[in-house]
């Protein structure tokens, strides 16, 4: 009866969210999440790159002793505990007479509007509850080139969600017009998903839930596919985005907001301690699931951490084939290639078995060691595993890229004793979609 | 400077003629209305209620018997309802009060079950005893004035480019004036007739007004819209149940079983984490093909 449930089961809702994750931050750090002087302070000392602070005013006093004039352009003023973008004014240069501003769309501005404007915010217009808000004056990031090409307004980021350590779902904000230049969806910005292990973007969204397909390439002039595009130092940006929770470990559950500098590279603009739902549209996947599937898993490492991510959360092969390509066909033996290097020339060729009874596949414990994946780095996790013999044991589940019929596949394997037998790779289920089996060899 | 003069020019202009005109009103209307002002008055001093649930709760209920039998700790309430109607508190103040919570958990029940959002339980709460007041028609062309006021004041304030809290007050100044012409206007009018109405609704209404001025710079004009519209929708909900006369009744007659109904759906409420109906369209698209074919 309650059949069509099922496909939403993987999601987080918000009930959920509020009520259970939401609770594994407390709320000392959710304060540090809310003022960006406080996430700088504590990002900055643990060498996690953030914007260099200029200065902060906490009364108008000081408003009024700062000396503009000594400014070189290149700054920008928001409200410490601003949300969603509001009150934040780009400072780019200097403009032709004393005393102006040029702002990012060429506007002028007058030292006095900017002093007027650090008045608002000093006032409270731009916090909550309108009580009074220090103002931040901060260096401009120079965004990279590769951002320049998708927006005209703003400045685009990738939002990380982070919870166990483990980032565990990521998507690329471009502000728009119609947003107002903020890289916030709920006023309009475009999400774009992005599978987790190459950092390729995958599915778009506008808003708040209005999925595109499109998106303006103002390099090329043109619409281009929403996927398909290529973030640069993607592994850095998980990294940052792991650091971060590192850094601040109140916060179990957490959006990071990853600005790419051009020359500084990644650089954290702020934590949200409340991030939003919308980023499970665009990637087209269920933040529960998912996190469900990182519950006591102890993680070790930051490059453990992204280990996990990859081979866990990576897009599989099927899910990517567009409906028109054909399906390919395998036999119940096959030869796959397990990538053992960089690049395409090193892999090592096996003989697998087909076994569609099985979810994962497995390998065997010393072709794994031979292949240098019992590596205490490559280990994803142990899992108990009950064999078709009703023997239990606990197995080691590895991460391992193959190729099969040409097809790349990336997924996370569990290490079984197959020494006895005749094939030393088990294909399962999990790894066949987009594969029809054929009962003739 | 050079820009703002006109603007200025104009505002102070509108303030003007806004402000002459009502005084000749006023002037025209002392002799041949004064008994109407002398209602006003006194309406401003009571609460909301005394006109508002006139079908049951007006004073001649108290007359009606109110049987309580012995205490037997399960009417605890009912006694304690005849004590304070004999000591002469208005029924209607009595039933009004005991609804709040009732109505708080309409809202509940419709923000985590069913999805509507507005501003937090209380607002939609406020905003539902402002609609008995005034009638749901009523109150939503006093909430549509008191918006349109508000944006276009904002929207000359912000030329105007001057401290925040000050221009709140000349805000404020514009809406107590556009309330005070609809008064008048209403006042010929017998379908809506919002002349007769006590500050409180009006306060409740300048309060949302301003909570989506606030929204619209803090977050977005979308965002504004939906709270503000969800609002409005959880109090007409919420109004709607006020007036139910059998509600109305549970409350004055077994007040031990709203306490009992509040607490046991918030608690199950409370305790719920699955998906709002709302999130099943939010979330049809997040479904891949492959899973819609399972």
């Amino acid at each position: 009866m309650f059949a069509f449930l099922k496909p939403y089961r993987q999601f987080l809702t918000k009930n959920e969210r509020n009520k259970v994750y939401l609770r594994k931050n407390t709320t000392a750090d959710r304060m540090v999440a809310d003022s960006k002087y406080r996430t700088k302070k504590i990002l900055a000392k643990a060498n996690i790159g953030v914007p260099l602070l200029i200065k902060r005013f906490k009364t108008i006093e000081e408003l009024d002793n700062f000396r503009w004039e000594d400014l070189e352009g290149n700054f920008v003023i928001k409200p410490e505990s601003g949300y969603g973008g509001e009150g934040i004014i780009i400072i780019r240069r200097r403009a032709k007479w004393a005393g102006e501003w040029q702002k990012m769309n060429g506007q002028i501005i007058t030292t006095q509007d900017i002093k007027l404007h650090c008045q608002d915010v000093l006032a409270g217009r731009y916090s909550m509850h309108g009580a009074s808000d220090p103002v931040l004056v901060e260096e401009r990031i120079r965004i990279h080139p590769m951002f320049l090409a998708i927006t005209k307004v703003g400045t685009p980021d990738i939002r990380v969600i982070v919870y166990n350590k483990v980032p565990v779902m990521a998507m690329f904000r471009i502000p728009t017009e119609k947003s107002g230049g903020k890289a916030n969806l709920q006023q309009g910005a475009v999400g774009l998903g992005i599978d987790l292990a190459s950092g390729i973007t995958t599915f778009g969204i506008e808003g708040k839930g209005e999925p595109i397909r499109r998106i303006y390439d103002y390099g090329k002039k043109k619409m281009r596919k929403v996927n398909g595009i290529k973030i640069p130092f993607w592994k850095e940006i998980l990294e940052t985005a792991v650091n971060c929770q590192k850094a601040i470990p109140g916060l179990g559950f957490l959006g990071v907001d990853v600005v790419l500098d051009k020359e500084k590279g990644p650089m954290v603009l702020e934590v949200n301690a409340r991030p939003g739902l919308s980023i499970q549209i665009c990637n087209k996947a269920g933040l529960k699931a998912r996190m469900d599937k990182l519950e006591e898993i102890e993680v070790r490492s930051t490059e453990h951490a992204i280990t996990l991510a990859k081979y866990l959360f990576g897009e599989s092969f099927s899910d990517k084939v567009e409906e028109k390509e054909k399906v390919k066909l395998v036999g119940p033996l096959e030869n796959i290639k397990i990538k053992t290097g960089k690049g395409k020339k090193n892999f090592k060729e096996v003989t697998a078995k087909i076994d569609t009874g099985a979810y994962r596949s497995s390998i065997d414990r010393v072709l794994a060691q031979e292949l240098g994946l019992l590596d205490e780095n490559k280990i994803l996790y142990y899992r108990h595993y009950k064999s078709a013999l009703g023997k239990n044991n606990d197995r080691p589940v590895v991460g391992l890229t193959f190729w099969l019929n040409g097809r790349k596949i990336v997924t996370a394997v569990n290490v079984a004793d197959r020494h006895k037998l005749r094939t030393k790779f088990l294909l399962g289920r999990k790894d066949l979609g987009g594969f029809l089996i054929s009962a003739k060899s | 400077m050079r820009k703002i003069t006109p603007i200025f020019l104009i505002s102070v202009l509108i303030l003007l003629s806004l402000f002459c005109g009502s005084q000749i009103l006023a002037v025209t209307g002392k002799t041949s209305v004064t008994p109407t002002v002398t209602s006003v008055s006194p309406t401003i001093v009571p609460t909301v209620v005394a006109e508002v649930s006139a079908n049951i709760t007006e004073p001649e209920i108290k007359q009606v018997r109110y049987d309580v039998g012995k205490w037997n700790g399960f009417n605890t309430i009912r006694i304690l309802i005849k004590w304070a109607m004999t000591r002469g508190v208005a029924t209607n103040t009595i039933v009004l009060l005991l609804m709040l919570p009732l109505i708080a958990t309409l809202v509940s029940v419709l923000h985590y079950i069913f999805g509507l959002t507005g501003y937090g339980t209380f607002m939609p709460t406020m905003i539902a005893i402002t609609f008995l007041a005034t009638g749901i028609f009523g109150g939503l062309l006093l909430f549509a004035m008191i918006l349109i006021v508000s944006l276009l004041s904002n929207l000359i304030l912000r030329r105007l480019r001057i401290h925040f809290w000050p221009a709140r007050s000349i805000n404020l100044l514009f809406i107590s004036l556009g309330t005070f012409g609809l008064m008048l206007i209403t006042s010929f009018f017998k379908l809506v007739d919002l002349s007769q109405i006590s500050i409180f609704p009006i306060l409740f209404m300048v309060l949302l007004a301003e909570e989506f001025v606030r929204t619209q710079l803090v977050k977005s004009r979308k965002e504004a819209r939906s709270l503000t519209v969800g609002t409005l929708i959880l109090a007409i909900f919420g109004s709607i149940t006020m007036n139910f006369n059998w509600i109305q009744n549970i409350i004055l007659y077994n007040p031990e079983l709203m306490v009992l109904m509040v607490l046991i759906i918030n608690l199950v409420v409370g305790n719920y984490t699955g998906i709002r109906l709302a999130e099943f369209n939010r979330f049809k698209s997040a479904i891949r093909d492959s899973n819609k074919k399972k």
